[in-house]
């Protein structure tokens, strides 16, 4: 054997924290697009990521992971609005410090951005629990309407049902915003 | 002309249609400038929302809010590892093994087995003394004859390695020791 004990832990611990690093945004946006606020989607995050690397010999392979943990993501997600059985668009105000603008961003582009994020979330607030998880993991998450059925536990055909409302709705936001 | 359904459409934009259906639809979005508009409309909020879903909320103090997340998880992780008991490797039996212990096991079965003391089923032959309540008896080819004693006190038996047995006794009637002696040849 090659490698010490205390060398695997130390890569094992490396890598735990390369996969945080790496996945930590792309989930905790996947899920507050999901629960609407920000509060349960820090704690749902976290609940996703300490699932995830219980199991760590199911990190080594980092695309598979990314996958593998996207859907755990979901899946805590959609419990816990299952067990809530509301959804709180609250919480995003509570957080007063100001978002640090990429450099190189002019103010034209900050407000821009800041219509744009408003726009979406006001407009995914007008959907359905269902309707806005399976428009996220359909036009957000680019998963098949296949697999979109087997993380909501229903048919493929409820599935277009709800991305297809979800989009008229939306629509329909964005007109009544933009009149 | 008759106009496609606005959840037709809808679905359209985001490719979930099936394929003969999303056929005839492109078919008609060639003639009908209406229905083509109402589509690359769809087009266009699908785009707006893709591209939108992935910025992070309005004022949200990303990097601390990222700290505070991979240090509970540090910690949520830890905590995990203390309350799990330690999983110890259950011994596994492969087939050759188990074979080798079965046969170990008959070997020892079947040694044990024949050690064990049988009850003799051998014929005895020739003359045979042996003692009895009533005194000393001789069998010889299926006669039997036994010197009696005539003592109600229990009598003294001793058996020599020749082939002979003898016997003690007092007598009841004249209070004098009597011995008989028996030699089989």
């Amino acid at each position: 054997m090659s490698e010490t004990l205390p060398q695997l832990l130390g890569e094992s611990a490396e890598r735990r924290s390369r996969f945080i690093a790496d996945n930590l945004r792309r989930i905790f946006v996947q899920i507050y697009r999901i629960v609407g606020n920000v509060e349960d989607a820090q704690d749902l995050t976290q609940e996703a990521f300490i699932k995830a690397l219980q199991r760590s010999e199911q990190i080594r392979d980092t695309k598979k992971a990314a996958h593998w943990l996207s859907r755990i993501a979901t899946n805590t997600a959609i419990d816990f609005l299952r067990r809530r059985g509301r959804v709180d668009f609250t919480g995003v105000d509570e957080l007063t410090e100001p978002l640090c603008a990429p450099s190189g961003e002019s103010p034209e582009q900050i407000v821009l951005r800041s219509e744009r994020r408003e726009y979406l979330e006001e407009g995914l607030a007008q959907l359905t629990v269902r309707e806005r998880t399976a428009l996220v993991l359909r036009d957000v998450e680019g998963l098949p309407a296949e697999e979109v059925a087997r993380r909501l536990n229903c048919s493929k055909a409820t599935v277009r049902s709800h991305i297809a409302n979800a989009r008229i709705k939306f629509r329909r936001y964005l007109e009544r915003r933009q009149a | 002309m008759k106009h496609v359904h606005e959840t037709d459409l809808a679905l359209y934009a985001g490719g979930d249609l099936p394929l003969w259906r999303r056929l005839l639809i492109s078919l008609h979005l060639k003639r009908c400038t209406d229905c083509r508009r109402e589509a690359e409309y769809f087009r266009a909020e699908r785009d707006f929302v893709t591209d939108a879903a992935i910025e992070l909320p309005r004022e949200l103090a990303w990097n601390d809010l990222a700290g505070e997340m991979r240090a509970n998880i540090q910690l949520g992780l830890e905590a995990g590892e203390c309350v799990t008991p330690v999983r110890r490797p259950e011994p596994k039996l492969g087939w050759r093994a188990a074979v080798a212990l079965t046969s170990a096991t008959l070997v020892i079965v079947s040694g044990w087995l024949w050690l064990l003391p049988h009850p003799s089923t051998a014929k005895v032959e020739g003359v045979v003394l042996s003692a009895t309540a009533d005194g000393i008896e001789l069998l010889d080819a299926g006669n039997t004859l036994t010197l009696k004693h005539t003592s109600a006190e229990p009598a003294i038996l001793s058996v020599s390695v020749e082939g002979g047995m003898s016997e003690h006794y007092v007598d009841d009637e004249t209070g004098m020791v009597t011995i008989n002696n028996v030699y089989v040849q």
